[in-house]
């Protein structure tokens, strides 16, 4: 989706229903959303950090239902629904334990995601006493609370150690990615570079769909790609990509790519990914060292006792001179070599200069001018001309 | 002594939440086979609030593992009144030991000349999926 910074919708809509049964739809404030439903999913008398983990987790998923449009994509006109087993509980009117209140207003900006992905983690969680499942436990999570975890580690140890949590995200109206007008031939600019971008990834599994360069230029070829792809799905075959086809679109690469289920392949910032890969060393080549090196690089620009490696993409003495300078700033065994710890506190600080100082306005400005800041590794702007890294992989 | 949990109602009407002043609250728990007993009863201030109510709850300890019998918490009944509005009824609203609960209600002007003047939104509350 064009629209890739997440964001904490101000409000909700909830239907109180399974998806396609009969039922109201109600539209709440999304922090009185989280209070219901996190007073219809637990116990108030729990351990507090049980009480907070369980609350980022009701947050995230809720976000990630918003963020992939799981239910617009598929012709409904709201967010999330009430029933517990495709989403969570929600009961209309019902009583607020205060102390949930409370816990609620203070965390509702925030929510969780897996290092370098930007979707919100599609975190899933059931009782782990009748039901079990691959996310959370909540009486589980109560019992690692008890026995003294943290908010933090009861996550981990169920959603895996490459969480993280993000603070503070910016409240906005739920807005959709559709643009608002059919894209058609002769338009130009991000919404085009997305189409592209989904129609190419969608021919991995439809052949018959060509692949078209994503350069964000709407024309002939891209034309007669939407006209297969619109034939495909029984939609106008008409080449113009009106709400329709546009949502079509975002439910496939959506699926594709997993951005609602707990094992995503991710969506990722910079279309490439930052989890730590195997250890980086003296003579390796490829994509990871050149991360590596641009890190470091961005590193340097903050702290003067680094030196700066060029972005060669092989791990030469340049490189290994910079990641043991690193070492020693860091406390780290000295090796030289990028292992998981190395890497992972490169990353780090990386992430807390990026965040701190640059996480401003779009993540992939349509403006080149923004997309060359510093902390926009030089090979993976989303440019005319390129191709989405992750999805053609 | 047994332990307590406490329930405040909030009486409202309108998005714009404008409190609705001496409605009446009143707090039941259903009695096994039918009938109910009263716990509450409830006016509300300036601000649609009622002071709090004190309802026994089972021990603390019930909720902290996993269940065994009986759940960790009481169920009361809570109805909101007031003329000129359409009652609302919630059922088997939990009370936990040692928490606040707060129950909010919408209150909706009863039209004129309605059908019938016994008019009541019910709201079923129920346990959580534990």
């Amino acid at each position: 989706m064009p629209v890739v910074s997440p964001y904490i919708p101000e409000k909700i809509t909830v239907h109180l229903g399974s998806p396609s049964s009969w039922a109201a739809n109600v539209t709440v404030p999304f922090a009185d959303y989280v209070k219901n439903v996190l007073s219809s999913e637990i116990y108030p008398t729990w351990e507090p950090a049980a009480l907070e983990a369980n609350a980022l987790a009701v947050i995230s998923f809720a976000l990630n239902r918003v963020y992939t449009e799981y239910y617009r994509s598929r012709g409904y006109d709201f967010q999330i629904t009430s029933s517990t087993a495709i989403d969570q509980k929600y009961i209309q009117g019902r009583n607020i334990f205060e102390n949930l209140s409370v816990l609620v207003d203070r965390i509702f900006s925030n929510y969780l995601r897996r290092a370098g992905f930007v979707e919100p983690l599609a975190a899933k969680f059931c009782n782990g006493r009748s039901v079990t499942c691959e996310g959370l436990s909540q009486w589980g999570s109560q019992e690692l609370a008890q026995a003294g975890y943290g908010m933090f580690p009861i996550l981990q140890s169920y959603y895996g150690y490459d969480l993280e949590l993000v603070t503070n995200a910016p409240v906005a109206p739920v807005r959709e990615s559709y643009p608002g007008a059919p894209v058609r031939r002769g338009d130009t600019g991000e919404n085009v570079a997305f189409i592209q971008t989904a129609l190419n990834r969608v021919s991995q599994d439809y052949p018959a769909i060509p692949k078209v360069t994503a350069d964000g230029v709407f024309g002939e070829l891209t034309e007669a790609a939407v006209r297969d792809f619109q034939k495909i799905f029984s939609l106008t075959a008409d080449g113009i990509v009106g709400r329709a086809t546009w949502y079509q679109l975002v439910r496939l690469y959506v699926g594709i790519l997993r951005l609602s289920e707990l094992q995503s392949r991710g969506q990722t910032f910079t279309r490439n990914s930052w989890a730590y890969p195997d250890a980086v060393k003296e003579g390796d080549t490829g994509e990871k060292v050149t991360q590596l090196q641009y890190m470091l690089a961005v590193l340097a620009e903050f702290l003067l006792e680094l030196p700066s490696p060029a972005f060669t993409g092989s791990f030469g003495a340049e490189t290994k001179a910079a990641v043991t300078a690193w070492q020693h700033l860091a406390g780290l065994p000295v090796t030289g070599e990028a292992d998981g710890a190395t890497w992972d506190a490169i990353y780090a600080q990386f992430e807390g200069i990026e965040q701190t100082v640059f996480r401003e306005g779009d993540l992939f400005p349509a403006d080149p001018e923004k997309a060359s800041r510093l902390t926009q590794l030089p090979s993976s702007a989303l440019v005319p001309g390129m191709q989405d890294k992750e999805a053609t992989a | 002594m047994d332990a307590h949990g406490i329930v405040v109602a909030q009486v409202f009407t309108s998005e714009a939440r404008i409190p609705i002043e001496n409605a009446v609250v009143l707090i039941t728990k259903k009695l096994p086979g039918s009938g109910r007993r009263l716990i509450a009863f409830r006016m509300t201030d300036a601000e649609g609030f009622t002071s709090p109510a004190a309802v026994t709850t089972p021990p603390p300890e019930d909720s902290q593992s996993e269940p065994g019998g009986s759940p960790p918490f009481v169920t009361v009944d809570l109805l909101a009144e007031k003329p000129g509005y359409d009652r609302v009824l919630v059922e088997d609203a939990q009370v936990f030991p040692g928490v606040e609960t707060l129950q909010e209600f919408m209150l909706v002007p009863t039209p004129e000349l309605p059908d019938a003047y016994d008019r009541t939104e019910i709201i079923q509350v129920s346990a959580q999926p534990l």
